[in-house]
This record gives C-alpha cells, structure tokens and sequence, in this order.
C-alpha cells in the first residue's frame, strides 16, 4: 500500500471514528440544546399565565394571556396542553385530564414528560402561591407541548454539525493526502535521480533533501562510498595481481623452458630447484595478496568488536603454518596476565600480525618474539627479531599500494608491512618500526586502548 | 594404507600419487564425483583426499552423501577458497581435515597419516565426557561426532585437565605439563589464554572448565 | 321535586328543539346511488356552497356529497363528541370558527394530509398539516344606503364611534351585531377585536350605551339592514353581505380601514372520516384553481384578499388586512375561563334578550 492510501485510510478511520463521536456528542448536544430552549419557553409560557391570575371573589380567576399562547406557537406545528389547577386540586381551566406528576423536583418550576392525545409532549409545571384573606394555597400552572419543534431543533443542530464535519472531514483528507504527496516529492526525485545514474557513478547524492530523507541519503551516500572502495580496492588488486603475479609467472615459464633445453643433468636440477622455490614463494606472494584483499574488504564491511590483543597472538602462533614454513625457529610468546582490549576485527588483526611474524621468521635473523603489551592509552602487538628490519626504502614506500621489489626478487616483505600498515589504519591505529629490546629490531601494531574492558 | 584421491587437476594429482606411492601409500585417481562414487562402492578406503570444485559437482556433496549414509572414512579436503568461513564450513560438513591450495606436499602426506593413525588409534584408550569423544592415541576430540580442530598445545592443555577431572589444576603444573615443547616459549600467562580458547571449542557439549581464582583450573562433567 | 322535573323536561324539549334547529339543512348534491359517499358538514349555507361541490362532483360521477348545514357551536360540539366516541360522522368539517377548529385539532381529532396544493398555502393558513383555511371573507360594515347619508357612511371604527357618541344620535339602537353566545363566528370576531385593539373598548361601551342590537345570524342582520330596522351592522361576515348587496341596493358594505379581520374558513377531515380519499380530494379541489375559481364565484374568496393580488378590495391597503390565522393562540379564545370573563364583558353592553 502506498504511504499515501495509509495517511489516507489512517486520516480517514481516524476521521470516522471522530466522526462517529462527534455525531453522538452532536446529537446530545442537540437533544439538550433544543430541550432548554423549548422548556423555557414553556417555562415562559407557564409564567405569563401564572401572572395572569387574580383573586376574584375569593377565587382565582384565570385571564389566559395570548402573548403566552404565542409564545408557544414558537413551535409552529406543536400542540399545547395546558391547565390550571386551582387551591384545592380542581381544574380552573384548559385540559382536565393532564394530571400533576407524583414526584415532581423542587421549587416553582418543574418539568416532566407524558403524552398528549397519543402523542408524546413536555411538560412544565409553575405554582404560584397565595396568601390573601380570601385566598391562602398553592395554584399549579401546567403547560405542555408535542415534540415536534424539540426533535427538528436538535436533529436541525445534529445535520448542521454533521454538515460541517462532514465538509471539514472531506477538506482535512484531501489537504492529508496533498500533505502527503508533496511530503513525499522529495521520494520521487530522489527514486528518478538513482534511475537516471549511471551504474558507475557512485558519488554522493545531493543531500539537498528534507531532513527524514536526508538520513536515507547519508545512508545511501555511505553504503556507495563503501562499495565505492571496496570496487577500487577490487580494482587495484586486480592490478597489482596482474602486475606481481605476470613476473614470477614469466620467471617461471623462462625457467622451465631454460630446463626442458638443458642437456646437463646437474644444471637442470639447479633450474628445477630454483623453479620449485620460485613457485613457492609465488603461493605465498597469492596468499598475501588474497590476505590483503580480505583485510581491505573485512576492514570495511565486518563489525567491529572488542578484541584481547593477547588472543590474537596466541591464533598466530596456534595457526600452525610457521611450523611449516620455519620448523626450526625458536618463537617466544611475551605476554601479560591483564587483557590488552581494542576494538577491531579479530580476524584482520590475525592476517597483519601473520604477515609481521612471517615476515620475521622469513627475512629476519631468530629468535623473534610475538608480544603483546599496553602502555597508558595504548595497546600494542609487536613482533622482534634480532636482525636490522626492513630495509629504509620498504619502511618508506609502505604507503603505495605495492612494493615492486616483492614481485621482481620474489620476496614480499613489502607486501605484509603493507598489510599490516592497511589494517593498523582501518581500526584507528598505526604501524611503528622500533628499536628492540634489549637488541635486534621491532615492528609495532599500535591501537588505542579501548577504556573500560577489563 | 589405501586411498583415494578426487581432483581433477591432472598435475597436481601426477604429483600428490607419486609423492605418497613413493612413501608406500596406494593411491587411487578419481577426476570426477561420479568416478569417486564408483571407487566407493568398488572398495573401502582408509582416507580419501578430496577437492571441492569438481567438473560435474561439489566435492562438499559427495562429502555430505558419505556422511548421511553412515561412512565415517576420513576426508581430507583440499580447497582454493580463502575465507574463514569456508574453512570451518568444511569441517561442518564432516571433513575430517582441510589443506588451503597451494599446499606443501610434505604438510599433506603428514596429514593423510595423521588422519590414518586416528582411525586406526586404540578406540580403548577413548574417553567419553558428555558429548565429547577424547581420543589421545589419535590425538583426536570429537564434539557429537564431529572433529574438533585443536593445536598440538591445545591438545595437550586439555588432556592434562581430562586426566586430571574434577580437581583443580595450578597454572604452574599445567604450563609444566606444556612445558615439554621446547620450540616456542610462551610464558605463562598464556595459560589463561589457552583455556580461553579451549573454553570456546568446548562450547556446547557438557564441559566445562572452571576458574578458581588463585588456585587454578577445574574441569568437570555437568551431571 | 315537582318542580325540578318541570325544569328538567323543558330543558329536554329545549335541547331537542335545538339541536333539530342546529341542523338546518341536509341536502344530497350527485347521484343518489353513487358508489362513494363524501359526507361534508359546514356551517357555510347550503346555496352558497352548491356551486362550489357541485363543481367537484362535475368530474366525479361516483361520488355524492351529502351536505350538512350546521350552526358553528353545534359543528364543534358534534365533531368534538365524534372525535371522543370514534364514531364516524363526517368526512369533511368546515367551520367558519376556525378557533374551534384548532381545538379540534390540538385535541387530535383530525387527521393528517400533504399535497403540493397544501404546501402551497401560506403557514398562517394550515397548522400541522390538520387543518386548512380555505375561504378568504372580510368582516365589514354593513349600512342602510338610504338610511345613511354617504357622509356619514363610517370609513373606520372611529368613524363608527363617532357616529354614535352624539345624545340624540339617530343611529342609537339601529346598530346590529352577531350575538357573541349564539354565533361562534360573532364570538371569533369580537375576540380578534379584543385582541387587535384599545377601540374594541369603547365600541363595547358606545354599542352598549346606544342600546345596539345583537342577533344569531348573518342572513337576520343582513335583512334587517335591507328593510332599515338597523342603519348599521357591525363585524358582518362580508361573503353573505356582499352576495345580498349584489341584488339588493339598499345595502351597503365597508372595509373598516383601521383593520379588515379576514377570515379563512377552517377545513378539517376527521381522524375517523369514513371516506379519506375524497374528502382530502375535495380538499385538493378547493386549493387548485378551479377550486378558487368557485369559491370566489361564491364570494367566499372576496375580491382581491386571496393574495393573487395587491389589490384589496374598495381601496383598503394590505397592512390593514387582519388575517386570522390558523395558530394554537386560538386556544385562547375558547379557554373556558377566558371565555366566561369575555362574555361577562360583552353582557354588560348587551344585556340580551
């Protein structure tokens, strides 16, 4: 359904339902509107005669006013009733049938309600008092009247607020409706401007637009800055695997067609053994750049938690591959009894710090230490080994996307720094090259410390 | 020891059989699910090495057939895809064991024997805790039947609370029992780490590893 | 003992001698075994109204009417008797005491009709859709064309009181009015009067003191003024005096300029008429034109009063005219205490026979 017909439908039983109470309230309203009116004139009526009656001869004497008999053809069509009842309960004039309720309410002027004729009418009663020599009691005035005029004022008073709400109700739907269509332009121009994009185009939208969509803009605006990154990173490792993977193959395939043409037993070995290593490290290069990939994409795209750095370096050296790699070096693990917590992707953090130790194990001089250990506001995972580190210029070029000397010489510790560095920047924290303790060279993950987390 | 390869890469499978034939493994080729449910039926094997990305199906399928129809023979997947996730996936799925492609031939011969030894590991030292199966001559644990992957510290951390169930066990007794590695140091404060970690596996079956702070570690069995 | 029955049996005689002279007229108008028969009783006289049913009954040739002619009292009586038994006595009642008639219908004696002619009259005209005023009558001056010389003919009330202020004036006892006790209609009017205005007063005193005559009847004081035993008459029905000065030219008519009481004749159809369908026909009938056509043949439609034009009759000017409507103020006028009192007022001019 569209946002439209639910304002509609809401405005609208939202409408009927006051509708429904208003009529009600209206009706009532209208009932008891009409009611006091009439009564009064009734009471008025009632009155006029009452005042009319004088002692005569010792005996009340009626001399029925027109006035108040005009008052009562205020209501055109309705019948009147009337009578006087005298000190002692005889009829002085008009209808002798209209009895005197039993129970009447206090005061001189009451109203009750009874038929006339067979047809239902409102009465009032006035009493006016004497007290003259010849004179002493009480003499009722009765005044009724049919319904008619009542029931047409009070349905006249309901139709007319019906009328109103009715053309209120019909104007306050169609101005919700307007309401809502133009509220909802903004939609429209938004949906037509995605339609009209071009697929590659993922620059931010104008967020030129109303506050409730603007938030969806800012959303959407992330979402594609997101997919935007992730699309160029695609895009780079596409290159970078183009150009790191074309060289090792090419080294490769001169190897082996180098060893198909040798002659010399000797020398062909020599080639197969320098093929057999090239396509090792070929792997490893594969590996890191799928790590680096993976790193770039979880950086973006996985939630962030809080992470013990302690556990991170004890999956490192659980994963089992240095075994492979390096059988033989002595690896130490240096960490502390308190929890070292940052906020990151556990994951991630495992492939930078993979890299680091593969790094050292490979081209560093043993025995190298993986540690872990926090200082004030930061936490750090360092790996340290006894030779000089990477060379100034790897150090330096960390920040380009690849490190040329990695594919020519078959070896990629530029590649893992860069890792390292890429995911030490994704969660707030930097890559460090130290001196080591108390000798040898260090490389540092550096985050900040995340508060609170014991 | 008989088994059976499914890889359709013909060079590398050239270079696996000839590899483990050489070491007195007797290798079998299947280059596709069909072929491989053939050798099935034809004989049993004691391991069976097998690729994902087949060319008339997934590797993980045949997996899943074998299992569901009650063949417990170990299966060693090799698979080219990167993720965690794919990885443990694998394991769900009843794999016994998995190599990242490329692999290094050594890593999967040692491999294949390790899972060989398993099978044939004296089923009489096993212990059952709960729902967990501990087999420390196959030096290997299994959750409601299915592998648990743990490292060798691991292993070794949680056969000395197995043994030693129901009392409590000081950090230092139990870095003395890892001690004995001599490849890696790493200290003892790793212990509350390793437990940590021994903790997460054990997640789900009906034990659990007490601390007791200042005394040690407990491991119990929930009644 | 002796006594009270003497009375009791003349009082008997009375009573049937009256009401054998209540109803004065019967007469059948239509075919004898006419399936259907509209039983109408009125206080109009018979060969006034002939034309006006005998129109009616031109196109209805299954239809009778029975015309009854009744003295208003007597109608209101009768109908009011009906309306409480239930018996079924007239189908249509047409009264000149159109106060009578209200009562009637504020007593739920009539029945309901609507048709587009009804809703055409004005409200003063039809209270409750019940009852309708059908008839548009003047009450006049009425003069002995001989007897009064044209300066003297009264324009207004006034004019009336001055002529009869003077000791010797010679119009002392040749005045004549209905007799309010024995005329429903006289009665009507002279309460109108009382209401309309102060001169009502001090006409009361000055007909009093000229020793003014009171009588029953239209037809009686019409006569009298023709033969001269009245000079003047007063609040004379203008229908019956005008269709009298038509053929007699001794006679002349005035419109009172002060005030013109009109009087709409009152048609009702009893709740328990007999035949509903042609009397609310007949009814229908006098409020089309060809209806009103034969009223005013009749006179009982006076010449320009039925509203169709501005032109009032001799000249007089609408805001003189003084419809009596058909409103439940009437009630007033037949309450039982206000009418003692007014009747005691009006006995003392008119000490009655």
């Amino acid at each position: 359904m569209s946002l439209t017909a639910r304002v509609a439908l809401a405005v609208g039983s939202l409408l009927l339902i006051g509708g429904v109470v208003v009529s009600l309230a209206a009706f009532a309203y209208g009932r008891e509107a009409a009611r006091e009116t009439y009564d009064r004139l009734l009471v008025g009526a009632a009155n006029a005669i009452a005042a009319s009656i004088t002692i005569v001869d010792g005996a009340p004497v009626v001399d029925l006013p027109m006035s108040a008999f005009e008052l009562l053809a205020l209501a055109p069509d309705d019948r009147i009733a009337y009578r006087v009842v005298g000190v002692n309960g005889e009829t002085l004039t008009g209808y002798d049938d209209l009895a005197l309720p039993d129970k009447r309410g206090r005061g001189d002027t009451s109203f009750f309600n009874a038929s006339f004729f067979g047809e239902p009418a409102r009465y009032a009663v006035v009493t006016r008092r004497f007290a003259e020599r010849s004179l002493n009691g009480t003499v009722h005035v009765i005044v009724g009247q049919t319904l008619l005029a009542r029931n047409a004022l009070a349905l006249d008073i309901t139709r007319n607020v019906l009328f109103g709400l009715i053309i209120s109700g019909t104007l306050l739907l169609l101005l919700a409706v307007l309401v809502v269509r133009s509220a909802l332009k903004p939609l429209a121009r938004i949906g037509e401007a995605f339609a009209r994009r071009d697929p590659h185009d993922l620059t931010p939208m104008d967020t030129k637009v109303p506050r409730e969509a603007a938030v969806m803009i800012q959303a959407l605006n992330g979402f594609m800055a997101r997919l935007d990154r992730q699309f160029s990173s695609m895009q780079n490792l596409i290159s970078d695997t183009a150009h790191q993977l074309r060289t090792p193959v090419a080294a490769l395939r001169a190897q082996a067609d180098l060893a198909a043409e040798e002659a010399d037993e000797d020398r062909r070995r020599a080639i197969v053994e320098r093929i057999h290593r090239r396509s090792v490290s070929l792997g490893e290069l594969l590996d890191q750049m799928l790590s680096r990939a993976l790193v770039l994409h979880r950086s973006d795209s996985a939630r962030r938690e809080v992470v013990d750095l302690r556990d991170v370096a004890l999956e490192v050296l659980e994963s089992g591959d240095l075994q492979v790699l390096a059988p033989e070096t002595d690896i130490q693990l240096d960490i502390g009894d308190l929890p070292v917590p940052v906020l990151a992707d556990s994951p991630s953090l495992c492939e930078a710090a993979k890299n680091l130790l593969t790094n050292a194990v490979r081209y560093g001089r043993g025995p190298v230490r993986l540690g872990v250990s926090r200082d004030g506001e930061t936490a750090s995972l360092w790996v340290e080994d006894q030779g000089e580190g990477p060379p100034e210029a790897v150090q330096n070029s960390l920040g380009e996307r690849f490190v040329r000397s990695a594919a020519s010489d078959g070896k990629s510790a530029g590649l893992g720094l860069s890792i390292a560095k890429s995911v030490a920047e994704a969660f707030n924290g930097r890559l460090a090259f130290q001196k080591g303790q108390p000798s040898g060279s260090r490389v540092v993950l550096v985050f900040p410390l995340v508060e609170g987390v014991s | 020891m008989r088994l059976l390869l499914v890889e359709d890469t013909l060079d590398v499978a050239e270079a696996v059989i000839i590899r483990l034939e050489r070491s007195g493994i007797a290798c079998d080729l299947a280059r596709t699910v069909e072929e491989a449910r053939g050798y099935l039926e034809a004989q049993p094997y004691d391991v069976i090495v097998l690729d994902i990305n087949l060319p008339d199906g997934l590797g993980t399928d045949l997996l899943r057939d074998m299992r569901a129809k009650g063949d417990r023979t170990p299966v060693m997947m090799l698979t080219a895809q990167f993720s965690v996730d794919d990885r443990v996936s694998t394991l769900n799925l009843g794999a016994d064991d998995y190599l990242v492609k490329p692999f290094d031939q050594r890593e999967l011969e040692a491999r294949v024997r390790a899972l060989y030894r398993r099978e044939q590991g004296d089923k009489g030292n096993e212990i059952t805790l709960g729902t967990l199966t501990f087999n420390p001559t196959a030096k290997v644990l299994r959750k409601e039947g299915v592998p648990v992957t743990l490292t060798r510290r691991e292993f070794s951390l949680l056969e000395l609370l197995i043994r030693n169930r129901g009392s409590v066990m000081s950090k230092d007794r139990l870095y003395e029992g890892l001690f004995s590695f001599n490849d890696a140091e790493v200290g003892l404060n790793a212990i509350e780490l390793y437990i940590g970690r021994l903790r997460k596996k054990l997640a789900g079956s009906k034990v659990h590893i007490e601390t007791l702070r200042g005394l040690g570690y407990k491991l119990d069995v929930d009644a | 003992m002796r006594i009270v029955r003497i009375c009791l049996l003349f009082a008997v005689a009375f009573l049937q001698a009256e009401m054998l002279r209540a109803q004065e007229m019967t007469h059948l108008f239509g075919p004898e075994d006419a399936p259907r028969r509209l039983v109408i009783r009125s206080t109009t006289d018979t060969d006034v109204f002939a034309g006006v049913v005998e129109a009616f009954l031109a196109e209805r040739p299954g239809v009778s009417v029975l015309y009854e002619q009744w003295g208003s009292n007597d109608l209101y009586g009768l109908t009011s008797k009906d309306c409480r038994s239930g018996e079924v006595g007239a189908d249509v009642v047409i009264s000149s005491g159109v106060h009578q008639m209200v009562k009637l219908v504020n007593d739920a004696c009539a029945a309901k009709y609507q048709s587009a002619l009804t809703r055409a009259l004005p409200q003063a005209l039809r209270w409750r859709d019940e009852v309708w005023g059908i008839t548009r009558e003047p009450a006049v001056i009425v003069y002995n064309r001989s007897g009064v010389p044209p300066a003297d003919v009264p324009r207004t009330r006034f004019d009336l009181l001055d002529l009869l202020r003077p000791e010797d004036s010679p119009y002392a006892g040749k005045v004549a009015t209905y007799d309010i006790e024995a005329s429903g209609l006289g009665y009507l009017f002279a309460f109108m009067d009382s209401q309309e205005a102060s001169t009502f007063g001090a006409l009361l005193e000055s007909l009093g003191r000229t020793g003014a005559d009171a009588t029953c009847c239209s037809a009686e004081i019409i006569e009298g003024v023709a033969t001269g035993k009245y000079l003047l008459a007063y609040n004379v029905l203008g229908s019956y005096a005008e269709g009298l000065a038509r053929e007699d030219d001794r006679i002349g008519i005035v419109l009172p300029q002060d005030y013109t009481l009109v009087l709409s004749r009152a048609l009702m159809i009893p709740k328990q008429a007999g035949n509903m369908s042609d009397a609310r026909a007949f009814l229908d009938f006098l409020l089309s034109q060809q209806g009103r056509t034969e009223l005013r043949q009749a006179l009982l439609i006076a010449p320009g009063l039925d509203g169709d034009s501005a032109d009032a009759g001799e000249g007089i000017s609408e805001t003189a005219l003084r419809p009596i409507g058909l409103s439940p103020s009437l009630l007033v006028a037949l309450d039982r205490q206000k009418r003692d009192q007014f009747i005691r007022l009006w006995r003392g001019a008119f000490p009655g026979p």
